[in-house]
């Protein structure tokens, strides 16, 4: 996408108008509580590229790097909060489901028998993390972590899929919830598994055989440089202002070894840090069937839930009732 | 039966009344033991008895108000409770003890909190601004690792494998720390610029410094935004140096000649501050260790540092060795080390152990060679067309041309030094152009009554000459044997806007189809020229300023109509077509009119050291030490001014030949010397 053409998206969400005037230029209105944003004006033009912006000097020049641009950014950055998605499946139906449930089950001893079966809406969070590895430079990863609010759990299948869920912004299904995980709960989930993602990212980022390396360098370097200082400052017949002159000189070396370290050491030291920028709500509609399984003389309940995004059985955790024959 | 979601629309609470939605009509037509009054309860325990009915799609009741009040509009959970009532919940409750394991700055606690509860509550933002984030992320951020971002975002600029290449290592394996000396014409501006805005899109970088040669800030100005889209600020621009020393702080991207940041008051403010990125260009200038240039690049505190020349060694190695130890100290030990390690003689010219030296260089260094690029590189031939002003001419030429000789070293109040070498040039260029300074000149208030005669007796007779000059000159003349004789595209240059639409319309009026260019025209006009130039026009004739970001590559023929008096504004306006993507050959031809300075000029330029046919980037090295006190124009016009008649004018211009030669010659051992240490590409 242009950067014009996201500039100009993000005036008009803020309830603002652009105007195109010509190839790279535009006027703009935006609402009054922006007015800072934009120094101190409702009313401006701005050019997004230098050739029409000297043409047009009333203009302001947006591009990468420009103050402007950079606020814009930061806008858009903050303003996505919190949404919810209703997910739109083709078909909500399942083909022999035992059969299937079998194979799913496969390795469970026992016969299985299909009590129950019905249309539920399972319910995922999902998490916008970005994460910061923070060393001389600060480097970002976005990363979006889904947790199933059935069970709890991370799933990476589903984050995987999410460009093949056709969403609407309203209810199309009005099937009763299986969530049973609130969102706190979800979210230390989610984010025990970014930071631990997150460390594992930063130890391969640290290189330390590497940082190590560049120390022995900077020290060697400076050991050396420093003895050649000595050796001349030990030299016969030499006065008291030169000697002294080499012993500034020897420290000078010092302060300098001292700079070269500090800057290695800051830029192979990585820290991480994580920040959740927004959350959403995903409602898939899915199967939930309940059934039995008897072996020998035990029998158990099972809940299962058949997901028509990933075209896969889960099992619900907590959910298997045993049943005494 | 579990939970239902609907959505909550308070529209009609004030009448004791609610909308069901589709959940919640489902909701009840599920319920087991539904009746049509039930009580609801909400999370706040309190609860109340509402009727329901399924055929208006209404609940109704007293209370019904409170009961929702501690709601906002938007979705809602109900499900059955025991002792047949109903209870209303959000999706999920409040739960805080994510904060006890989380251990991330305030700032991000606040926003967590704010995002989870938004979550709580099922609050849906407008989508747009979820898009709109994920648009600002691909600004930032590569798919990629590797992948460089801010290549759809160049201007006018074609990018080559090599510089790509060559900006992945300096990013990915050099860290943003590299001398960077691709053989002239490679493109080290590019590279290095291609580095500076991937680092600024990914938010790397946002206070940048540039130190050029002096010469060079315009230059690099330019290009940053016509390149690049970004806006620096000069050092010498008003606006800075009207701030003092605190504009060094207040600008974040600053280009500045290295001679000027250097000076004590600049190097004191500059030094106390961080940059992300320092770039360096004509880094040959801090080959020695010793210089306070040296120094202060050394004292700077910068995260990214970039060495840019193409010429890392000059005189001995010990130049090479202080700039890799600029940028990374140690990697070649100590100097004592160096020397007795990888310097085989007294000169400190001659390498020994060159593999584990070129080992240890190609860590810091990349050396791309007009020979390993996947580029293919033209020549240029020059023909020089000298012909013979008319008698008229001539005689206006050689007379004002001692009026100026006279008045040069006067410190006169109007006949200033600029205004006489304006005059000077512009006779060189066309009379129609020394009329209109000469009608402007009659007219100064401070000339005295025979000076303003003397400049009105010029004027009258330059006057006479521009009526016919463009109708009948020995220089059209020629220029239209030289477009008529080429018979391809052909750019015609002028340093003047009155003589090139004077020149287009009088190539018009000869039958070529002209397309026009100079400064003066808008963008958009300046495109519809360029097209007509390549779609159907013969000859473009244009002004030097303004076009050169503009893809003239289809041409590879060009006529220098009058001579700049700066090599390197010369060597620009080939570099118009002959730069990188020209596929054929290309022909510059100039004009001059014998005995005049232009003429004695291009015997230098072009007899003495082929400066035409050079390769692009090399009159830069060869002008060299020679513009570092005065410039080129001005060593010239002093020779003219010192020259009585044309033999001193050739020995004059002679001495200034023998010293571009010897320049010249040194870059030939320079390039020898490039040959034997690095051999192949350090790329």
């Amino acid at each position: 996408m242009s950067l014009q053409k996201f500039v100009t998206d993000v005036i008009e969400a803020l309830g603002g108008v652009v105007i195109p005037v010509e190839y790279a230029l535009c006027q703009a209105i935006v609402p009054e509580e922006y007015r800072e944003l934009f120094q101190g004006r409702t009313e401006l033009e701005l050019a997004f590229d230098f050739e029409v912006a000297e043409e047009n000097p009333q203009a302001e020049f947006v591009t990468f790097g420009s103050y402007l641009f950079e606020q814009i950014v930061a806008l858009a950055n903050t303003k996505a909060v919190s949404t919810l998605r209703f997910a739109e499946v083709d078909r909500l139906s399942l083909a022999n489901p035992l059969e299937k449930i079998g194979r799913f089950l496969e390795g469970e001893p026992g016969k299985i028998r299909l009590l129950d079966e019905r249309a539920v809406i399972g319910v995922w969070a999902v998490f916008r993390f970005k994460m910061h590895f923070v060393s001389e430079e600060k480097e970002e990863e976005c990363r979006e972590v889904w947790v199933d609010l059935t069970s709890g759990e991370v799933c990476e299948d589903m984050r995987r899929n999410r460009d093949a869920i056709a969403y609407r912004n309203e209810p199309l299904y009005t099937y009763p919830i299986a969530s049973k995980v609130s969102v706190g709960t979800a979210f230390m989930e989610a984010y025990r598994h970014v930071r631990a993602e997150a460390e594992a990212r930063a130890k391969e980022r640290m290189r330390s055989a590497e940082l190590s390396r560049e120390i022995r360098r900077i020290e060697d370097y400076y050991a050396d440089l420093a003895n050649e200082m000595r050796k001349r400052s030990e030299r016969k017949g030499l006065s008291e202002q030169k000697k002294e002159e080499y012993m500034s000189k020897l420290a000078s070396i010092e302060r300098e070894k001292q700079k070269q370290l500090r800057e290695m050491e800051n830029k192979y030291n990585v820290q991480t840090e994580i920040a959740l920028d927004h959350g959403m709500l995903y409602f898939v509609p899915q199967l939930e069937y309940i059934v039995e399984i008897s072996f020998r003389n035990a029998m158990k309940r099972a809940m299962l839930h058949y997901n028509p995004v990933l075209k896969q059985f889960s099992r619900a955790s907590g959910e298997e009732e045993p049943v005494r024959v | 039966m579990g939970r239902y979601l609907f959505k909550l629309n308070k529209e009609l609470l004030d009448l004791n009344a609610l909308e069901m939605d589709e959940g919640l009509v489902r909701f009840f037509e599920q319920l087991p033991g539904f009746e049509e009054q039930m009580e609801f309860v909400n999370p706040d325990g309190l609860a109340r008895k509402i009727k329901i009915n399924l055929r208006e799609k209404l609940l109704q009741g007293r209370g019904i108000k409170g009961l929702f009040a501690p709601f906002d509009d938007g979705y809602l959970c109900i499900e059955a409770a025991p002792g047949g009532k109903v209870r209303l919940s959000p999706l999920s409750e409040a739960d805080n003890r994510w904060m006890e394991r989380f251990a991330e700055k305030p700032s991000v606690k606040e926003r967590t909190s704010a995002v989870l509860q938004a979550m709580n509550a099922m609050r849906q933002d407008d989508e747009i601004w979820f898009h709109l984030y994920d648009v600002a992320q691909n600004f930032a951020a590569p798919s990629k690792h590797s992948e460089l971002i801010c290549l759809p975002y160049l201007r006018e600029l074609e990018t080559y494998e090599y510089q790509i290449k060559t900006v992945k290592s300096v990013m990915e394996r050099f860290k943003g720390r590299a001398l960077l000396c691709d053989e002239v014409g490679l493109g080290k501006t590019v590279e290095a610029g291609i580095c500076l805005l991937e680092y600024i899109m990914r938010g790397l970088a946002r206070k940048i410094l540039i130190l050029t040669p002096p010469s060079l800030v315009n230059q690099w100005h330019e290009e940053m935004k016509r390149k690049f889209n970004q806006d620096f600020i000069r050092s010498d621009d008003p606006a800075f140096a009207q701030m003092g020393t605190k504009a060094w702080a207040h600008y974040p991207k600053v280009i500045a000649s290295l001679s000027a940041a250097k000076r004590s008051y600049n190097s004191e403010a500059i030094s106390e501050l961080y940059y992300d990125l320092v770039i360096v260009d004509e880094a040959h200038h801090l080959k020695n260790r010793n210089t306070v240039a040296w120094q202060f690049v050394n004292s700077l505190k910068k995260k990214y540092i970039l060495l840019l020349t193409a010429t890392p060694v000059q005189n001995s190695l010990e130049e090479l060795y202080n700039l890799i130890t600029l940028l990374k100290p140690g990697q070649l030990k100590t100097y004592a080390h160096f020397k007795k390690n990888f310097v085989a003689d007294n000169e400190g010219i001659e390498v020994k152990n060159a593999d584990k030296l070129k080992s240890l260089l190609s860590e810091v260094m990349i050396r791309n060679r007009r020979s390993h690029v996947d580029v293919k590189f033209t020549k240029r031939k020059a023909y020089t067309r000298t012909v013979r002003l008319s008698p008229a001419e001539q005689a206006l030429y050689a007379e004002l041309s001692r009026f100026i000789r006279s008045h040069y070293e006067e410190n006169h109040p109007v006949f200033s030094r600029f205004l006489l070498k304006n005059l000077q040039e512009q006779m060189g260029s066309a009379f129609s152009a020394l009329a209109r300074s000469l009608e402007k000149l009659k007219h100064h208030e401070g000339l005295d009554p025979a000076e303003r005669r003397r400049v009105l007796e010029f004027y009258e007779r330059a006057e006479e000459i521009a009526r016919r000059e463009f109708a009948d000159s020995a220089k059209m003349r020629e220029l239209t044997g030289i477009l008529a004789d080429f018979r391809d595209k052909m750019i015609v240059f002028t340093k003047y806007q009155s003589t090139q639409e004077a020149i287009a319309a009088a190539l018009r009026e000869r039958g070529f189809r002209v397309a026009e260019f100079h400064g003066g025209f808008t963008r958009k006009e300046k495109e519809r020229q360029i097209a007509l130039f390549k779609e159907q026009a013969d000859v473009l004739v244009s002004t030097e300023v303004g076009g050169e970001g503009r893809n003239l590559q289809f041409c590879n023929g060009m006529v220098n109509f009058d001579l700049p008096w700066n090599p390197m504004a010369i060597e620009q306006r080939i570099g118009r077509i002959h730069r990188i993507g020209q596929a054929r050959d290309v022909f510059v031809y100039n004009l001059a009119a014998l005995h005049t300075l232009e003429h004695y000029m291009l015997q230098v330029l072009d007899r003495k050291i082929n400066m035409f046919e050079l390769v692009v980037g090399e009159v830069d090295l060869i002008l060299g030490d020679i513009e570092e006190s005065e410039q080129f124009s001005d060593l010239v016009m002093d020779a003219w001014v010192r020259s009585d008649d044309p033999a001193d004018m050739e020995q004059e211009m002679e001495r200034i030949g023998e010293k571009l030669l010897e320049n010249k010659q040194r870059l030939e051992r320079m390039k020898q010397f490039d040959e034997r240490l690095f051999g192949e590409s350090l790329a």
